[in-house]
């Protein structure tokens, strides 16, 4: 394999080491989003139907928003370390890939 | 000095490549700690047991609170003292600071207004089992070592 070969199939490795990775990113991430959206939209409806039939509290009512928003909080951690393991999973892969044809080209 | 004509370029590239990858692979997240995992499951499972009776006087439970603090003091401390765990450690400030509005916060209005109303207990215990669940799976998201895999889901 000439160097020129060498350069493109890692080019290609690469391309599609990336291509597998990315979507599964930023689809876990917009998942995420909806999914919070989703179950917000949800809490809130319930929380003023009970707050309207005096179940709970106004200041349970401010109480239980201000617990959405730390949750919330610890929803965008959980994405942003998991999107770190993808990545590191995508670097690990990418060095295995140049490794990997690295050594088939020179025939280790 | 550049390199003008494509196989030069290319054996730029390759090795530039090569060498930003090597510079660049050490981890930049802990990887899975079963220790932790299971900080998290157990502290779960007790929390969800004690805000259960936030109906009843506060002091009727004092030693229980008292005993769940402690188990969730040592679960953050065990997370922070982890090197590259800058986001499970912060899951975990905010879940006990009784500042804010999870476990940490409950307990703290549990104590300061004696007993809580069922329907908000409720709510609440919804809430903090998500937020559980959020440390959790962040933690079982994780890249395990080999002697992990089968351990947990």
């Amino acid at each position: 394999m000439t160097l020129t070969e060498l350069t493109d199939r890692l080019l290609e490795d690469l391309e599609a080491a990336f291509r597998e990775a990315l979507p599964q990113i930023r689809n876990a991430v917009l998942e995420s989003g909806r999914e919070f959206a989703h179950d917000m939209r949800h809490d809130l409806l319930r929380w003023q139907e009970l707050a309207a039939t005096g179940a709970i509290s106004k200041e349970d009512l401010r109480w239980l928003v201000q617990s959405r928003a730390d949750l919330a909080k610890l929803t965008a951690l959980r994405d942003a370390g998991l999107a770190r393991v993808r990545i590191d999973e995508l670097r690990g892969r990418i060095a295995r890939t140049i490794a990997g044809t690295v050594i088939d080209t020179v025939g280790l | 000095m550049c390199a003008r004509n494509p196989t030069s370029r290319r054996l730029l590239f390759a090795a530039a490549l090569i060498a930003l990858l090597s510079a660049g692979c050490a981890p930049t997240i802990s990887p899975y700690s079963h220790v932790a995992y299971q900080y998290g499951v157990d502290l779960k499972v007790d929390a969800l047991r004690l805000m259960d009776d936030a109906e009843e006087p506060f002091t009727d439970h004092e030693r229980r609170v008292e005993r769940i603090r402690i188990e969730l003091q040592k679960a953050f401390e065990f997370a922070r003292g982890r090197p590259l765990n800058e986001h499970s450690t912060s899951q975990w400030k905010i879940m006990i600071d009784p500042e804010n509005h999870l476990i940490g916060g409950f307990l703290a209005r549990w104590e300061s207004e004696k007993q809580l109303s069922r329907p908000f207990i409720a709510e609440s215990q919804r809430l903090v089992a998500t937020a559980f669940d959020r440390i959790i799976q962040l933690e079982s998201g994780k890249i395990r070592a080999d002697s992990d895999r089968e351990e947990t889901p």
